[in-house]
C-alpha cells in the first residue's frame, strides 16, 4: 500500500553490472537509470548485492559534479590539441632519464600494458606502480615462491574449518563478514584466530585473539610456520610459547583452513609476513592463503609492469630520485599518490612538470602550478580486465556513457608523440635547431652558474629593498650579477 | 501483518554500510542513526510501532501513522521541536542539530513500491539485517533477542 506516483520511476530503469575496485575483493556494483542510482542486484556471487560504505562512492565516480570532462592546465580548461602541444613543448627540455612514470593500481591490465608500451616508446625507464606502500611491499613478498602454497577461492574460505586472520580484514573488506559469519556459526568447533595488537571489528568474531606487540606479526607467523623456535618468538612478540604451539597445532590438524593476510602501512616487513603466510599454507594439507590488497588491481598491474619493464626502480628508489632532483618530470596515471600525504608533497614540489591523468582534480596543491590534468575514464566508462585477490580474472564492460573522459589506452596513444629528449636532435619532434640553440643557451647558463659559484654566494635584493619581508617571493628577486 | 527490518546482533560487524546506503537513497542525508557505544556500533532502526509515541507527542501532526502501517514524517509540517526524539522509547530518532532536521526512517517507500527490499537490508554486508514478517520473527524471538557475542564482549571487557 504505497503511493502510486512512486511507481513511475521503475519503468525506465535498467540495471547494469560492473565491478568495484576499492579493494581487491571484487564486489559487483550494479547501477540503474544510467548511473543515477545504485541498484543492489543480488545476483553477484561475491557480494550478493551488498556494498561496504566505501563501495557506495562508486556512485560518485559516475555522476559527481567535480568529475573531470576536459583537460586542464592548472585550473584553466583547454582543448585536447592545446593540451597535447603543451605537453610536447614542456617535455622537450628533459632528458629521458629525467622523466618518471607512475601507474595506479586501480587501472585495468590493458591500461597498464598501454602505459608500459608507451614508456618504452618514449624511452622512459623510471616506471613504477603507485599503490599503497604496504601493498607494494606485500607484493614483493608474494614473488618468493613456496612449493605447495595455493591461493584460496572464496568458496574454500567459506567452507574452511579454521581461519587465521592477520590484521583487520573487516575494516578493509566488510563484505567478507558474511563468509566469516558462515565459518563462525556454520559448524560447531570451527576456529577463527585473529593476530592483531588492537581490539578491532575482526576480533569481535574471533574465537581466539593473539594480541602480539605492534609490528611483530611476521615473527608470530614465523613461529606458527615452524621457522622460528616458539620460545624465541615469545620473547619478541609477547605471546606465551605454549599458546603459539597450541595455535599452530590446532591449525595444522584442522580439516581445511585459510590464512588471510591484510598488509598494513604501519607494520614493518609485510613481505616477510606474506612469505610466512605462504609457508604456513604449504605446511599442511588443504590449507590455502589469501592476501587482501588495498587497491583493486594491485596483482594485475604489478605483474604487467614487472613483465614488460623488468629493471624498473622500487618505490623508495623512485622517491629518492625525485628528492635528489634526478627526476624532474612525472607522468601520473590514475591517481595522485601525494594527495593528503604531506611528506610526498614536499618531494613533489621539486618536480618541474607533471602530467596527471585522473578522475578528479588532484587534492594536492603541490602539483597544481605547472601541471596538466587529463580526464580519465573509470571502469564504468572504459571497462577492462582485473586480477582480484583470489587470483581470478574479472572483466567489466563500459556501462555508462563517458562525458568527455577518455580511456587510458587512448591517452597513451596520444602521448606517444610527446618524447622527451634534450640532447638527441633526431628524437625531437620537428624542433631540432631550436633545441640545439636551447642546449647551447643552457650550457652558457651552466658556465655562468659555475662562475657565480666561484665568486661566492650572491645575496638577492628585491624591488622593495627588504629581503626579509618578500624574500620568499622569488619573482621579485633580482640578481646583482645577472 | 506488515514487514519490518530486524537486526541479528550476532552477525553485525558494525561497518555502517546501512547508513551509507540510506544516505545515498535520501539525498545524502542518512535517516538511520547508530548507537554511540564503542563496544557495539549498531544501527538503530525505527520500529514503526503500532501505537507510536512520537506521533502522540508531535504538536503539529508531522509524525503520522499511515494507512500502510508505517510511521512517516512530513518535512513540511515539522517545526523542529524534537518532541518525537524525547518521546521515542527506543531512541532511534536522532535530530541533526547542525542541519536543523529530524531524520526518521521511511522504510524506503520508493523501493517498496518497486517490490524491492529497503536499501539498508539490501546492502548489509554480514546478513545481520533482514526484512521479514513480524509474526515470523516473534516465533523465533529467542534466536534474535539476546546476542551471545555482544554479551561475551561486554562481560569480557568489564572483567
Amino acid at each position: 500500500m504505497v503511493a502510486d506516483n512512486l511507481k513511475v520511476k521503475s519503468e525506465n530503469s535498467k540495471i547494469r553490472n560492473s565491478l568495484c575496485l576499492f579493494c581487491s575483493l571484487g564486489c559487483g556494483v550494479s547501477l540503474r537509470d544510467e548511473g543515477k542510482a545504485l541498484a543492489y542486484a543480488q545476483d553477484n556471487p561475491v557480494n550478493k548485492g551488498a556494498l561496504c560504505p566505501r563501495g557506495h562512492y562508486n556512485l560518485e565516480l559516475v555522476n559527481h559534479p567535480g568529475r573531470l570532462a576536459e583537460p586542464q592546465i592548472g585550473k584553466r580548461k583547454v582543448s585536447w590539441e592545446e593540451a597535447l602541444t603543451f605537453i610536447k613543448q614542456e617535455l622537450q627540455p628533459f632528458r629521458k632519464d629525467e622523466v618518471g612514470c607512475l601507474v595506479s593500481c586501480l587501472l585495468s591490465n590493458e591500461a597498464a600494458l598501454a602505459v608500459a608500451r608507451t614508456a618504452q616508446a618514449l624511452g622512459v625507464k623510471n616506471v613504477l606502480t603507485a599503490g599503497a606502500a604496504a601493498d607494494l611491499e606485500a607484493y614483493e613478498g608474494n614473488k618468493w615462491t613456496v612449493p605447495g602454497a595455493e591461493l584460496a577461492s572464496l568458496d574454500h574460505l567459506e567452507k574452511s574449518e579454521a581461519l587465521l586472520i592477520i590484521g583487520d580484514i573487516l575494516s578493509r573488506s566488510p563484505v567478507l563478514s558474511r563468509r566469516i559469519n558462515q565459518v563462525k556459526y556454520g559448524k560447531r568447533g570451527n576456529q577463527i584466530v585473529v593476530i592483531d595488537p588492537n581490539q578491532t571489528r575482526t576480533t569481535w568474531f574471533a574465537t581466539d585473539h593473539l594480541a602480539c606487540r605492534p609490528g611483530t606479526e611476521p615473527v608470530v607467523l614465523a613461529a606458527l610456520a615452524g621457522a622460528l623456535p616458539a620460545e624465541e618468538a615469545a620473547a619478541i612478540c609477547g605471546i606465551a610459547a605454549a599458546k603459539l604451539e597450541q595455535t599452530a597445532a590446532a591449525f595444522r590438524t584442522a580439516a581445511s583452513g585459510t590464512v588471510i593476510y591484510v598488509p598494513q602501512s604501519k607494520r614493518p616487513r609485510n613481505d616477510l609476513g606474506v612469505y610466512y603466510v605462504k609457508k604456513l599454507a604449504a605446511a599442511s594439507p588443504n590449507k590455502k592463503y589469501l592476501v587482501y590488497y588495498l587497491f583493486g588491481n594491485t596483482l594485475g598491474v604489478n605483474t604487467v609492469i614487472d613483465r614488460e619493464i623488468p629493471d624498473h626502480p622500487t618505490y623508495h628508489e623512485l622517491l629518492g630520485k625525485i628528492e635528489r632532483g634526478e627526476i624532474k618530470s612525472l607522468l601520473l596515471f590514475g591517481e595522485d599518490i601525494s594527495a593528503g600525504h604531506e611528506e610526498l608533497q614536499k618531494k613533489f614540489r621539486m618536480l618541474k612538470f607533471v602530467v596527471y591523468a585522473g578522475y578528479f582534480e588532484s587534492e594536492s596543491p603541490a602539483i597544481y602550478d605547472n601541471s596538466i590534468i587529463l580526464p580519465l575514464a573509470s571502469q564504468f566508462e572504459g571497462g577492462g580486465s582485473y586480477v582480484l585477490a583470489d587470483g581470478s580474472l574479472a572483466a567489466c564492460e563500459p556501462i555508462v556513457p563517458a562525458a568527455g573522459s577518455v580511456p587510458l589506452e587512448k591517452i597513451c596513444g596520444l602521448l606517444a608523440d610527446c618524447k622527451p629528449g634534450r640532447n638527441d636532435a633526431r628524437e625531437c619532434v620537428g624542433q631540432g635547431p631550436v633545441t640545439k640553440a636551447k642546449a647551447e643557451a643552457e650550457a652558457e647558463g651552466e658556465v655562468r652558474a659555475v662562475r657565480a659559484a666561484e665568486q661566492g654566494p650572491v645575496k638577492p635584493i628585491t624591488y622593495f629593498g627588504n629581503n626579509q619581508l618578500v624574500g620568499n617571493f622569488f619573482w621579485f628577486q633580482v640578481n646583482k650579477n645577472g | 501483518m506488515a514487514k519490518r527490518v530486524f537486526l541479528n546482533l550476532d552477525l553485525c560487524c558494525g561497518c555502517k554500510s546501512c547508513a551509507a546506503a540510506c544516505a545515498y537513497g535520501h539525498h545524502l542525508q542518512s535517516l538511520l542513526g547508530h548507537s554511540q557505544l564503542k563496544a557495539a556500533e549498531l544501527p538503530l532502526h525505527c520500529l514503526h510501532c503500532d501505537q507510536p509515541a512520537c506521533a502522540a507527542a508531535c504538536p503539529n501532526e508531522a509524525m503520522k501513522k499511515m494507512a500502510d502501517e508505517t510511521v512517516q514524517r512530513s518535512q513540511y509540517r515539522c517545526v523542529g521541536c524534537r518532541s518525537c526524539s524525547v518521546a521515542c522509547p527506543f531512541g532511534v530518532i536522532q535530530p541533526d542539530l547542525a542541519k536543523h532536521i529530524t531524520p526518521k526512517c521511511d522504510l524506503c517507500l520508493d523501493r517498496l513500491a518497486e517490490g524491492e527490499i529497503p536499501r539498508c537490508v539490501a546492502t548489509c554486508t554480514s546478513g545481520a539485517l533482514s526484512f521479514a514478517e513480524v509474526d515470523e520473527q516473534i516465533a523465533d524471538r529467542n534466536k534474535n533477542l539476546i546476542s551471545v557475542r555482544m554479551l561475551a564482549n561486554f562481560v569480557g571487557r568489564r572483567r
